[in-house]
Parts: structure tokens; sequence; C-alpha cells
């Protein structure tokens, strides 16, 4: 009798997972791969675009920090090495980054094994190449003693753009996410198109409106918080 | 030739032309300061207020007033060179400069008594020390706001970032321990206890336990490899290894070091000892005392430049020089009579020191090669400390 019900049980087993399988042939033959994996994530996430809420006392413990999309002036440092005798200095740039750099820009020189001295310096020249610049580099005071390479960063400002700090951004695969503040202690994701990229702050082409505070310190805590909620 | 003449005269004027229309749209643009290296800052107590001199022809270019009763004590340039920072002792907020336009732009309320400040690496804190208030407030400078308060310090008075900005350390100059603060977190996650008070302080409590004059900074070595923290009451000098944050060697010193200041090349250190009005010049190579030299009473501030180190004796007038090559005094200078000296910046050619002076309300400078002195009246009432975006001497007392 078991052995019966058993073989019974065994074959209903089959039963079930040969309509599965036929199932899943069907799925696979009608739909391209992968989409029911996605459809499962989708599921789980729900909608993306649901706000998340966070208390003012998690905020507190998160140290949460807004601060407003807005038009600024953006820097950024071309870092390149630089090796010469005495005071003059010699590097070499990309031609893109050489349209940027013109002579009397402030320049930051760092001897390698020491990120803590740091010596200032001015772009004397910029000899253009086909692709590559050569940038001539002379030091305001004498370097480092028996140091001839430095590490220098050109100080560039590149204009005044409608930017959000580069701590907002959260990178999701190929998309660039930031939380935008709504009511009070509710954030929401919002996908953005980002252009120029600074030291501190990074250029909006699309997604975001002047004056609109996005999430900048706890960002990480507040997505991770959004994910684990299955917004 | 005629038309060599010609041409260079149509040259000039295009060139004059297009120079007085770039003023010109500086200026339509509320433009002051085009090159945050152009100017020296002075910090005026008692006129609440932030002077800027040109460093070139020793003007002042412009000032930026705060409010009644703010007593401003350190100023700062943001490493970006877009803010000027300041503490208002009696007012317990933090003031926002803009660098290019002069505009104070935000005016934060912080602890008690905010007085010196640093800014991280990249610019991103701004890290300002309420000695009263035993904590230090974290300015994000992204959206110039107040984001914590970190309290559990004694009487904090300078902090100073490691290169790469991922830790503080913060001098308390009313215990024997250095604070260490987790930048990502901004929390305090170590005390390094510099030394242990001596066995003496239970049998004679009111020199050790009484007023503590222990830790006023922590200062990186020019090569980042280490942290030498001077303490006042025990006279010695700790060697902190950041990246145990551990004390790895003690060094003796005079009687009750002031602060540690380090040479530019690397080689040496120097503590001005109060207490014995001398100077221990301290070799970084090998962690000892290279030499001590004596010097004034009441110093506030060490300089280096052209291979000299100044010291700056506050109510003598003086400021006492030394070779550094030879380690040997080389004289020193007399600033004035009855007048009383502050701290001073050195430029970053290393040639000149401005030195503030608020008796006379001047800021003297020095040129560091001949030692002469010029004296620039009226820039402010009681210049307190001065400052240089990029010196190697920026400091405060």
């Amino acid at each position: 009798m078991e052995v019966q019900s058993g073989k019974c049980k065994v074959r209903s087993k089959w039963k079930v997972s040969g309509l599965f399988a036929l199932l899943c042939t069907l799925h696979f033959l009608l739909f391209p791969c992968g989409t029911l994996a996605q459809g499962i994530r989708d599921r789980i996430r729900g909608d993306r675009d649901r706000p998340t809420s966070i208390s003012e006392a998690q905020a507190s413990e998160l140290t949460l920090t807004v601060t407003k999309v807005d038009v600024r002036p953006i820097q950024v440092w071309v870092r390149t090495a630089g090796t010469g005798t005495g005071q003059v200095l010699r590097a070499v740039i990309s031609a893109e980054d050489a349209k940027f750099i013109k002579p009397d820009q402030r320049v930051r020189a760092f001897p390698p094994e020491n990120r803590s001295s740091m010596f200032q310096a001015r772009v004397t020249q910029v000899v253009p190449g086909a692709d590559r610049a050569e940038v001539v580099v002379t030091l305001v005071a004498p370097g480092m003693k028996g140091s001839s390479r430095y590490v220098l960063e050109i100080v560039t400002e590149r204009g005044e753009l409608l930017s959000v700090p580069n701590e907002a951004i959260i990178e999701t695969g190929d998309k660039r996410v930031v939380y935008v503040q709504g009511s009070e202690g509710s954030y929401a994701p919002r996908e953005v198109e980002l252009g120029l990229q600074g030291e501190l702050f990074t250029e909006v082409v699309k997604g975001l409106m002047p004056g609109e505070q996005v999430v900048t310190f706890g960002s990480f805590f507040i997505d991770a918080d959004h994910k684990l909620k299955g917004l | 030739m005629r038309n060599l003449i010609r041409r260079n005269t149509v040259a000039g004027f295009v060139a004059a032309a297009t120079l007085a229309t770039m003023v010109v749209g500086l200026e339509a643009q509320g433009v002051k300061i085009a090159d945050p290296t152009s100017v020296v800052m002075i910090v005026n107590r008692d006129s609440n207020d932030i002077a800027f001199m040109d460093i070139k022809t020793h003007k002042i270019v412009g000032s930026v007033f705060l409010g009644n009763n703010v007593n401003p004590h350190m100023v700062m340039m943001s490493p970006d060179g877009r803010y000027v920072v300041t503490g208002g002792t009696r007012a317990n907020k933090a003031y926002i400069i803009d660098t290019k336009t002069l505009q104070l732009v935000k005016t934060i309320p912080v602890d008690i008594a905010p007085e010196h400040l640093a800014f991280s690496p990249d610019s991103r804190w701004y890290y300002q020390g309420n000695p009263d208030g035993d904590s230090i407030s974290v300015i994000d400078m992204q959206s110039l706001s107040k984001i914590k308060t970190i309290p559990g310090f004694v009487e904090p008075l300078n902090v100073t970032f490691l290169p790469d900005g991922s830790k503080a350390y913060i001098g308390n100059y009313g215990a024997h321990w250095v604070g260490v603060v987790d930048v990502r977190r901004h929390e305090l996650i170590k005390k390094i206890q510099i030394a242990e008070v001596p066995g003496v302080a239970k049998l004679d409590p009111a020199k050790y336990l009484g007023e503590i004059h222990g830790i006023n900074i922590a200062m990186p070595s020019p090569d980042g490899k280490y942290l030498y923290a001077a303490d006042g009451t025990l006279g010695i000098v700790g060697v902190i290894d950041p990246r145990e944050d551990k004390v790895v060697k003690h060094i003796r010193v005079g009687k009750d070091p002031w602060r540690i200041y380090m040479g530019h090349d690397g080689k040496y250190a120097i503590t001005p000892n109060n207490g014995d009005e001398t100077i221990s010049i301290i070799d970084l190579k090998s962690n000892t005392v290279a030499a001590t030299l004596e010097a004034g009473p009441n110093m506030t501030g060490v300089n280096f430049a052209q291979g000299k180190a100044f010291v700056i004796s506050s109510t003598s007038g003086f400021v006492y020089v030394y070779d550094m090559n030879s380690l040997k005094p080389a004289g020193r200078i007399k600033m004035g009579t009855n007048i009383q000296l502050e701290t001073a910046t050195t430029d970053t050619k290393e040639e000149k020191m401005y030195l503030a002076e608020s008796t006379n309300h001047e800021v003297l400078i020095i040129d560091a090669k001949t030692n002469a002195v010029e004296r620039v009246g009226n820039v402010g009432l009681f210049p307190w400390g001065t400052h240089i975006m990029d010196s190697k001497d920026n400091y405060c007392h």
C-alpha cells in the first residue's frame, strides 16, 4: 500500500515537474532571457519612485544632510605627474584637459611620498600637441630638497552650472539616482542625467530643478532603507 | 619701422581695452578678490571684521563686518579658495564669507566660545573647535549648515586632519590626551593619552590638577608619518603613529611648552617653552632634542623662512631669530616698545611674514632675508592674527 502510494506520489510529482518544464520552455520561447528574474526583482522592490520615510530620530542618528540643487561654480582639479629640476616642472596632460589650462592658473604640488607638505605653484606655459599637451609649472618657493617629482593638481574653474554634491549621487547599474526631499522626513529616488563632474559638485543635465533639496550625507542609508522596505 | 610702431600702438590699445573690459566685467559681477592667493587675511577682534590686504601693494582691499560683539578669533580660507571662515568667540557663531565677492553668506550658531578651526583637505568639512563648550561643531561646506556637534572633549583648542582626510586629531588643552575623530562618521573614536600624570600629582594636586596646560595641537610632520603633541604641564612631546593611533615615543623638552611648530623642510620642529623662556629644537629624524636655546617671555608663535626660525615673544616686543642650519641664535628684531605682538603668517614664497600687533592696530611685515620691518597701520581694531592661503605657517593662539 505504502509502495503503491509512493508510486502514486512519484508519478504525480513527475506530472507536476513536466508541466512546470513545459511552462518554462514556453516562457523562455515567448520572452527574452532574464525577464523572469527581472520580474521577481520588480515584484520584490515594487515602485522605486515611491518615497521612503525617515523619522526625526533616525535622521539625527544618520546625521542626515540635505543640500539645495543650485547653480554653483564647478572646480575640476586636473591631476598629473610633474618632473624637473629646481622650481620648474614639466607635465603631460590630455588635449581635452589642456583646453581649460592657462598660464597663471593655481597649482598644488606634492612630493609623491608626502601628501601633507603642499607647495603652491603656477602654470607658466601650455604647449599644445596633437592629442596631448605639455604644461610648464613653476613652484612659488623652492620645493622639497632632493625631490624632482611632484604630484600636480591644476585647479581649473569650469563655470557656474546647475549642480548637486558628488555625495548625493548613487550609481545603480547604469543609472544615476539621487534622493529628493519631499515633505518633512520623506525622500524619493529620482533618476538624473549628469554632466561635468567636479571636485565637490557634479553638473545636473536633466531630472532636477533648482531649489529642490537632495540628500548628501546619509544618502547611502536612505537607499538601503528604501530597498529593505521594498518600496 | 613706422608700420611696426603703429602696429605696436594698436596692439597696445587693444590689450589695454581688453584689460579694461575684463576689470569692468569682474567689477560688474561683484568680484572683489579674483585670486584667493593674492591676499593676507587679518582677523580684527575688536572691530569685529576680517580685513583683506593685497600681498603686493600692502593696501587693504576690502573688509567684511561680522556684527557687533562678535570677537572673531581665527580666520582660514578653504583649500579650494571659495570661502573664508571664522569663529566669533563672543557670539558663539561661525561666519562664512564668499572669497570672490566678500559677502557674508552664512552665520551658523555653534557651541560656546568658538576659537580655532580647520578644513578637511578636500574643503568638504569645516571643524570649529569650541573650547568652553568642550565640543567640535561640524559644518558641511556643501549645504553651509552645521550637521553635528561632537561632544566629549576638554577645552579643544586645535584641529588637524590627516592628508587623506580620513581622521581628525583634536588637541585638548584641558587634558593630557588627543582626540581622534572618524571624519566619515564625525565621531570621537579614540583618546590617545600622551603620558600618565606623574605620581607627584597626588602630592601636589594644586600644581598638577589645577589649571592644566595640556595639549594645544597634534601637529603632523611634513612627511605625514607622525603627529607631534606637546603637553605643557608634563613638559614633553608625544610622537603619535597615526596608523595605530599610539604614542611611540616621548621627548622631554623645556618647561611648559606652548605647542609644536614644524619647520618646512621636515628636518626640525620647535617648541617654545614659556615656563623657562627657552625653545627646544627637535630633530624629526631621531626624535630627540637637537638644541635648547634661550628665548623670550610669553611666546605665541614660530614662523620659518629663508633657513631661519622667527619666534614671537608677545609681551617683550621682540622677535627672536634662529639659524636653522647651525641651530644657533641669530639675533632678535625689535618690533617696538609697549606693544603686544600676536601671531604671524608666512607668504608662500617664504620671503615675508605678516605679524599682527594689537596695541597700535597694525600689521608688521618682516623681510625674512634682511630682517627689515615695514608697518601697515589702521588694518582694523585689535588685529589678532593673519592668514595666507596655502601658507605653511597658518596658526593662531
